[in-house]
């Protein structure tokens, strides 16, 4: 036990509380937690973003059911969860069109995030070539602490797309699910969480240590299933909240139709749109005509 | 330039608010205006803050963002096109919230900051902790700028007396200060209060701060503290209520995980109560050696320690002494200081100004209104405009209102000229809701108010001008001098710190309830000089701010053109002896009373005189014997002087009567209302009228003033030869003078 402050004798006061607290009987020497010290790490946002527009993309799936409210809260939680049960299927209905739209969101996103990370990455390259590494003088800003695993997954996609020689055309239908792999959302890992705080002497890693982006040399970790890459890119600890629902690789793939709740009728998508995130159609599936 | 802030929320008993409102007042002190914009503006407080969709920066100016929990302002923020300041409250650590919705709100707040870093010009940080995260988070230019509070505002003359009464009984009291959250750890207060009680059984222990009655967490803290006698859950308080829960306090006590500053920290400092707190993330700082931290919660210990610091004075008095010097570090001026070191080099530095002396000084007069205007401050305004105007280069600054009841813009904005002077009008951006003002000051005067309701107060009562301030904070090298008008107005209160080491004023000062309000201390204490118009005003100033500018009564000068009492009679018609009021005819001014009082008066006596009014008008004006002329012009009311019986001033508030002087001017005695000391000053030093506080009183002073008409008139038209305008001009131009060598030096 420590007691703070220049105006007041510290020992003193505390052998004279201890004796005090000895006479009463008590203890006077109890192991008790001591606050952890430091500041709160940073939060890569491309990663974390990238993250919640993955966990929340699909507007039909209810939030988990929450109350702060004690009593009555606990009925309302109830009649939500009744409501959820009864009438899936017309939420289903209702959002559909917003869950496609989400999902274009989410792929836009992880496109632009790692397009960003590449031409950050760039850029790096162009000023170590052209200045020995430095920055211009007055330009201090940062660059990103570490580099998000899932656009780095989409980054590894995209540079071996443009090493591929291109591919035949194909109807934009056909193309879609390519654009949401490429794009990064299947492959990427559920990010790591820091259990623990960071030690004080270890602060954010700068960028150039730690974004290794995919370089024109593909490393064998480059090709390797993402399994293996969620292992290889959770080094970089991005400091995340638990996703709501823990999923596997494979239930995160899985619509959510698919896990025993109704399957909504997807909406028919315009000729131009790729049907990113939307779920399989069934193979004995009928599209119903317009009613005249 | 101008420096806007973002704010999530700006609603009363926010930190977040209560800092940009801090931080706006350090600006317009270090001369830059700017506005607050939030995305929640509170009910009532839409004066002050305007919604975050409306900003519109110039590619100059700065916006600082205060960020805490994920807001979408912060993406706003990186997109806006011009400079970007992030000032940083701290966010709590999802970890207190894990499974909570909480949590992802939290970790986006912190993915946001990151998001900023980029792109943040300037980043400050609350405490030298929050600057860590800051710098943590990928920032560069990276300052600490501590908040501050005005210890004055808990004092104990400031706790409402009702609660004081209320919460008197035996100790010792424990008092905890937050919003009920986790975090805050409140059932460590109750554990500390079991404790307490074993020691001291009629220990008691108030909690302070917003909570949700059906809340689990509250529920939890509900049951706990069953069965335990003296806990007292208070609320959310007023900030008279929450002084007086400080000033009930034995020991205040901060069990909380994490704090990135602890305003209730300083607070109970201000308010001389030992402070006891855990050593979480930012309270060492905070304490800086003052009060008591400690870094493990062993109850039993902790229990003796406050009754040692509640009971034990060779122990509270240095700790409170301690505080009081610590306290120093969070004054307005520390805070400045550190503010002005942030954004050093990061602004332009103002010009070095000549210093030779200008053979013309270029001087702005500010004012809320002027031209064709009703107004005793208005009217002395375009008064000395017209006689300083051949030794200055004028140019008054005012709005484009014509009515201060409403504020409607009614001139065009832009350049104008009236009687040969330039003027420069900003339009009005609010009209006024006299109804909820009046409501406001019910809810304001006479009680302690935080900052925040003193300048809510002062935007309702406006006018809003933007415009003029901005013009005042941008242009500082156009003019060598500034003659402010009325201290009671926003331009005045807000404009004048932006060029107080200019700026002269004139305050009109009335002994009234706005006076009290600490919002004005800027605009007493920071100008050059103030100008007061009679004794009696400066005693006002001295009463309430005892740290005022320089002061010099410079009076005003009395014009005497030519009357004649028979051509007005004439023109109007009336025949009997009539009392006269020109003015304003609104109830703050006393009309009310008046007419009631000569309604009594007709009543008794059937040769009682008629009772002429003559102003703009925004009540009713009936009775028998009451004439009412609507505006008049000048040399109707100069005739109208001369003939009345007597001149009426019913007001209580008044910093000089310039309808007394011109009915002097014209050898007419005076009836004034008694309960002004300003004008029981005028007619007691002139000895040209009667005073009245009542009805009684009033036909009495009558009696008198009709009966000695002739020789009271002689004394008050005596009184007014000795006051002339080259006096007058030659006081305001020497102040200037001074203003101009000292600067030049």
């Amino acid at each position: 036990m420590k007691l703070l402050g220049r105006d007041i004798p510290a020992r003193e006061l505390i052998s004279r509380i201890e004796e005090r607290l000895r006479t009463r009987g008590l203890p006077t020497s109890e192991p008790l937690e001591v606050p952890p010290e430091g500041v709160e790490p940073r939060v890569e946002p491309l990663t974390f973003n990238l993250h919640a527009l993955e966990e929340n993309a699909d507007a039909t799936r209810a939030l988990p059911l929450h109350t702060h409210r004690g009593g009555a809260g606990q009925l309302v939680l109830v009649a939500k969860w009744a409501f959820r049960k009864s009438c899936q299927v017309f939420i289903n209905e209702a959002l559909g069109r917003q869950r496609v739209f989400n999902g274009h969101v989410r792929d836009s996103y992880a496109q632009l995030s790692a397009e960003v990370i590449r031409l950050r990455r760039e850029v790096e390259e162009l000023r170590a070539r052209g200045g020995g590494g430095g920055r211009p003088p007055g330009d201090e800003r940062p660059v990103p602490a570490v580099a998000p695993p899932a656009a780095k997954a989409s980054l590894e996609v995209q540079n071996r797309a443009e090493r591929e020689p291109p591919a035949k055309p194909t109807a934009p239908a056909e193309r879609a699910p390519r654009t949401v792999e490429a794009a990064g959302v299947k492959p990427a890992p559920a990010p790591a969480v820091r259990a623990t705080r960071p030690r004080q002497d270890t602060p954010a890693r700068p960028a150039r240590t730690e974004a290794r982006a995919p370089s024109t040399k593909a490393s064998p970790q480059a090709k390797s299933t993402p399994e293996t890459r969620v292992q290889s890119d959770s080094k970089v600890e991005p400091v995340l909240p638990q996703p709501r629902h823990t999923r596997t690789a494979s239930t995160t793939q899985q619509p959510r139709g698919q896990a025993g709740t109704p399957k909504p009728r997807p909406e028919t998508p315009a000729a131009s749109t790729p049907q990113t995130g939307q779920r399989p159609r069934k193979s004995g599936d009928k599209r119903r005509g317009r009613r005249k | 330039m101008a420096i806007h802030q973002l704010i999530p929320s700006f609603v009363p008993g926010d930190a977040t608010g209560q800092a940009a409102l801090h931080l706006q007042l350090l600006l317009r002190r270090m001369g830059h205006a700017g506005a607050l914009y939030a995305d929640e503006v509170g009910a009532g407080l839409e004066g002050l803050a305007s919604p975050a969709s409306a900003l519109r920066p110039q590619p100059d100016d700065l916006v600082l963002y205060h960020h805490g929990i994920a807001s979408p302002l912060s993406s706003r923020l990186m997109h806006l096109p011009c400079r970007r300041g992030v000032v940083f409250h701290n966010i709590s650590p999802a970890r207190f919230y894990s499974g909570l919705p909480l949590a992802d709100a939290l970790v986006a707040g912190r993915a946001q900051l990151a998001a900023m870093a980029p792109f943040a010009d300037v980043a400050i940080g609350v405490s030298a902790f929050n600057a860590a995260e800051l710098r943590a988070a990928g920032y560069r230019n990276v300052h600490t700028v501590p908040l501050f509070i005005e210890p004055e505002r808990f004092s104990r003359d400031n706790a409402d007396p009702k609660m004081l009464r209320q919460l008197a009984g035996p100790g010792p009291v424990l008092l905890g200060v937050s919003r009920v959250m986790p975090h805050k750890r409140f059932e460590d207060f109750i554990t500390l209060h079991r404790e307490l009680l074993r020691l001291r059984p009629q220990a008691r222990l108030l909690m302070v701060g917003g909570y949700e009655p059906g809340s689990r967490y509250f529920k939890a803290l509900q049951r706990e503290a069953k069965g335990l006698s003296g806990v007292h859950f208070l609320g959310r308080l007023s900030h008279a209520q929450l002084v007086a829960a400080y000033r009930s306090a034995s020991v205040f006590v901060s069990m909380s995980e994490h704090e990135g500053f602890g305003v209730p920290l300083i607070e109970a400092m201000a308010a001389e109560v030992p402070v006891l707190a855990y050593a979480a993330a930012a309270v060492p700082e905070t304490l800086g050696g003052a009060g008591v931290a400690f870094d493990q919660k062993r109850f039993a210990f902790l229990a003796e320690l406050a009754v040692d610091l509640s009971e034990d004075l060779s122990l509270r008095e240095p700790v409170l002494a301690g505080q009081k010097r610590r306290l120093e570090h969070f004054s307005a001026t520390s805070a400045q200081s550190a503010l002005s070191r942030a954004l050093d080099g990061f602004l332009t530095p103002h010009a070095p100004r000549a210093r030779k002396a200008p053979k013309r000084p270029r001087v702005a007069l500010v004012v809320q209104r002027y031209g064709e205007v009703t107004g005793g401050a208005e009217k002395l305004a375009a008064q000395m405009a017209e006689h300083l105007a051949p030794h200055w280069d004028l140019t008054v600054l005012t709005t484009c209102a014509k009515n201060h009841l409403s504020w409607e813009n009614v001139f065009p904005p832009g350049p104008d000229e009236v009687d040969g002077i330039k003027v420069l009008r900003f339009p009005s951006t609010r009209a006024r809701n006299i109804r909820g003002f009046n409501g406001l000051s019910r809810q304001v005067f006479d009680k302690p108010n935080e900052r925040l309701r003193e300048e809510q107060w002062v935007a309702e009562q406006g006018p809003l001008c933007p415009g003029l301030l901005n013009h005042l904070a941008t242009t500082r090298d156009a003019y060598d001098g500034y003659l402010f008008f009325t201290y009671l107005y926003a331009p005045t209160v807000w404009g004048l710190p932006l060029v107080a080491d200019r700026a002269l004023l004139v305050p009109t000062t009335h002994d009234e309830s706005p006076i009290k309000f600490g919002v004005y201390r800027d605009v007493f204490e920071r100008p050059r000089a103030l100008l007061c118009l009679t004794p009696e005003e400066l005693t006002i100033i001295e009463k309430y701010f005892p740290d005022h500018a320089r002061t010099r009564v410079v009076g005003v000068g009395v014009d005497r053109p030519e009357a004649d009492g028979a051509r007005f009679r004439e023109k109007h018609g009336i025949r009997k002896h009539y009392l006269l009021y020109v003015g304003r005819q609104e109830p703050g001014k006393g009309v009310g009373e008046l007419l009631e009082y000569h309604r009594a008066l007709k009543q008794r006596y059937a040769d009682a005189p008629d009772l002429v009014l003559a102003g703009d008008t925004n009540m009713e004006l009936s009775g028998e014997g009451v004439r009412y002329l609507g505006r008049i012009d000048e040399q109707d009311k100069h005739d109208a002087l001369a003939g009345a019986l007597a001149v009426v001033v019913p007001s209580r508030y008044e910093s000089l009567s310039l309808l007394t002087l011109e009915s002097f001017a014209q050898g007419t005695p005076v009836l004034v209302n008694g309960r002004s000391d300003v004008l029981v000053g005028q007619v007691e030093r002139s000895g040209a009228g009667r005073t009245y506080t009542d009805l009684e009183s009033f036909i009495q002073g009558l009696r008198e003033v009709g009966e000695q008409r002739a020789p009271l008139g002689k004394k008050g038209l005596a009184y007014v030869k000795k006051q002339g305008w080259p006096q007058v001009v030659a006081a305001y131009r020497e102040e200037l003078e001074r203003i101009l060598e000292e600067n030049r030096q």
